[in-house]
């Protein structure tokens, strides 16, 4: 209740009944209320004038790590008998150690320092203000600022190290890397027998077949290993990853953080189209500065509403048809159709899909309609997924129950080998 | 210190009402203001936030209501000596002051009890000592001078017209309603 409010009922009350009475003793009642207020208007803070300014030990960090916030204001105005000061912490942030808030006097002139440490889940956080709270002693009067400062933080997504993942794109760049370009030449992997040719190692020379054929030397020749385009296609869309208050998107962001470093410390081209509440573009490029902005913009982004996977559209002049994509998405029924265009359109298709039907189950109760109804949508599921799989696209199905690295030893480390016609 | 001293106010408080009453003959008024002094002391304990206002609202109502229905102190009460008049002439007696200290004691609750839900937000590194002896001496300051207005008013005695009775009820609403309205805006 408004405490001023309180005091000026009373005070009115009393004055009307002392009055209407004609008792001096209940008018005198009123003084020491009436003394209370003149004395909070006379102290009542003046206009606050408070330099703020943050400092942070880091401004990326990894998801579980912490950060030091140092916080220093200085009263620039006059003497604030009392003033709570406390640090606008976003949604998402939690304190680890210390307190984001002091109540403290600020004489002119004055400073107050403090630190204390922060960390949170996955996201961009600006940490843009101070709210401060000045009251004089008796706390009737007080004045509310946002004191504006400087900081943001980002809280990159945890990133697993896969051994390798196994891609075949058709087409490869001209860089080394270690996709198999279906082109013979220095490699690893056998790839075919030729005629020697003067310049080649001795070492090569594969005597079985010379000796069939006396009149020539054959060598071996292996598989060249190139760099390649791979396209992270990530679905943001809130249909498919909010299933109430748990959401599924956490796992798609962290595979997709994990096949991005994996594809770029093995010298691809790598680019991140997200789909969630707006459309966003990294635009390919190769290293550990590419690692960074991908990182950072999976820090960034949140899931939404949107249309536009329904109509799926990947720039040809950033990947051109016969490379590699990879869609990290939980899969609805009518994204068959999105992603078999896709294919058509030349792309070879890997998804990596988070199993919404064993999330969703997991966090309901188990009655008999709840488990009928799970085995429907998992009969649904599973007929989607080998439909894909018909469709040539190499589907990987994800129980986010088990951890990301195994599923990856288990379905991406090995090569696949295609069946005739290319159909899984 | 503030947390001791926002338990004992509100005994202190209802205590001099409920004397204040039984002394008058008003004994239950006494038996409800030592119930409503008891929810108050639990209802601080659980850090009920409406109860330090409601403290206030009833530690004035009861002693206002009271003094109304009390003769001015004198022959008709039972308060020990010190009261009534003095050679034809009314002074302060024991009655008004025993229920003046008694809401002045619920005005000094009031504060201490929203002062500690101040302080609560407080981190460990705060000097709160400092806050509370500052506070305190301004509340001790309020509490005298508070105290020192009521016995003078009650020794004053001005003859006046009814006209100028009520410019002067009249100025003083304005006065009031004007400083409530500053200190509103000012929040």
């Amino acid at each position: 209740m408004n405490r001023i409010f309180v005091l000026a009922v009373l005070i009115f009350l009393l004055f009307i009944v002392g009055f209407a009475a004609i008792r001096p003793a209940v008018v005198a009642l009123i003084l020491p209320l009436l003394l209370y207020l003149l004395v909070g208007l006379i102290y009542s803070p003046d206009e606050v004038k408070i330099r703020a300014e943050r400092s942070l030990s880091a401004e990326r960090l990894k998801t579980g790590d912490e950060v030091l916030v140092s916080l220093d204001l200085t009263n620039l105005g006059s003497t604030l008998e009392e003033v709570y000061l406390e640090d606008q912490i976003p949604d998402g942030l939690e304190v680890t150690q210390g307190s984001s808030r002091r109540l403290v006097a600020l004489p002119a002139g004055g400073s107050v320092k403090w630190t204390y440490s922060l960390k949170g889940r996955r996201g961009y956080y600006g940490l843009r203000k101070v709210q401060a709270t000045a009251r004089e002693h008796l706390g009737l009067a007080e004045r509310v600022v946002d004191l504006a400062t400087d900081g943001q933080l980002f809280i990159l997504p945890s990133v697993l190290r896969l051994r390798r993942v196994a891609i075949q794109p058709r087409r490869t760049r001209i860089f080394s890397g270690n996709i198999p370009a279906k082109q013979g030449g220095s490699g690893v992997e056998f790839f075919n027998v030729r005629e020697y040719q003067p310049g080649d190692s001795p070492r090569w020379i594969n005597w079985r077949a010379t000796a069939r054929h006396v009149q020539n030397i054959y060598t071996n020749e292996f598989e060249q290993e190139r760099a390649a385009d791979v396209g992270l296609i990530l679905d943001g869309r809130q249909r498919t990853n909010m299933f109430g208050d748990r959401s599924i998107f956490e796992h798609s962001v962290m595979a997709a953080a994990a096949m991005a470093d994996t594809f770029l410390n093995a010298g691809n081209r790598v680019g991140l189209l997200f789909y969630g509440r707006q459309v966003t573009w990294t635009a390919p490029g190769y290293g550990k500065i590419q690692s960074e902005r991908i990182l950072h913009e999976l820090s960034k982004i949140t899931p939404g509403d949107t249309l536009n996977f329904n109509e799926l559209y990947v720039p040809r002049h950033l990947f051109p048809s016969r490379s590699q994509l990879v869609v990290f998405s939980p899969l609805v029924q009518e994204d068959f159709d999105i992603l078999t265009a896709l294919r058509l359109r030349g792309y070879h298709l890997l998804v990596i899909s988070p199993d919404p039907v064993a999330f969703e189950s997991a966090g309901m109760a188990r009655t008999p309609v709840n488990e009928q109804a799970s085995r429907i949508v998992h009969i649904q599921r599973a007929l989607l997924l080998r439909r894909l799989r018909g469709s040539g696209i190499h589907v990987v199905n994800w129980d986010t129950s088990q951890p990301f690295e195994k599923i990856a030893k288990r379905e991406l480390e090995q090569r696949l080998v295609l069946p005739r016609g290319g159909v899984l | 210190m503030t947390r001791l001293l926002k338990f004992i106010f509100p005994i202190l408080s209802t205590g001099f009402l409920a004397w204040g009453s039984f002394a008058n003959g008003l004994p239950w008024v006494g038996m409800g203001v030592i119930c409503f002094g008891i929810l108050w002391i639990v209802g601080l304990a659980l850090a009920w936030k409406w109860i330090p206002s409601t403290g206030l609202v009833i530690g004035y109502g009861v002693a206002a209501w009271a003094l109304l229905q009390i003769p001015t102190s004198g022959p008709g009460s039972n308060l020990p000596s010190g009261a009534s008049t003095v050679s034809g002439q009314t002074n302060p007696g024991i009655t008004e002051t025993v229920f003046l200290l008694g809401a002045l004691f619920a005005l000094v609750s009031w504060d201490l009890s929203e002062f500690q839900f101040r302080l609560v937000l407080a981190s460990k590194d705060d000097n709160i000592h400092a806050l509370e002896q500052k506070h305190l001496l301004r509340l001790f300051s309020i509490f005298v001078g508070g105290g020192i207005l009521c016995i003078v008013v009650l020794n004053l005695h001005i003859k006046s017209s009814f006209e100028w009775t009520m410019l002067l009820i009249i100025f003083a609403i304005w006065g009031i309603s004007r400083m409530v309205a500053w200190l509103q805006k000012e929040n």
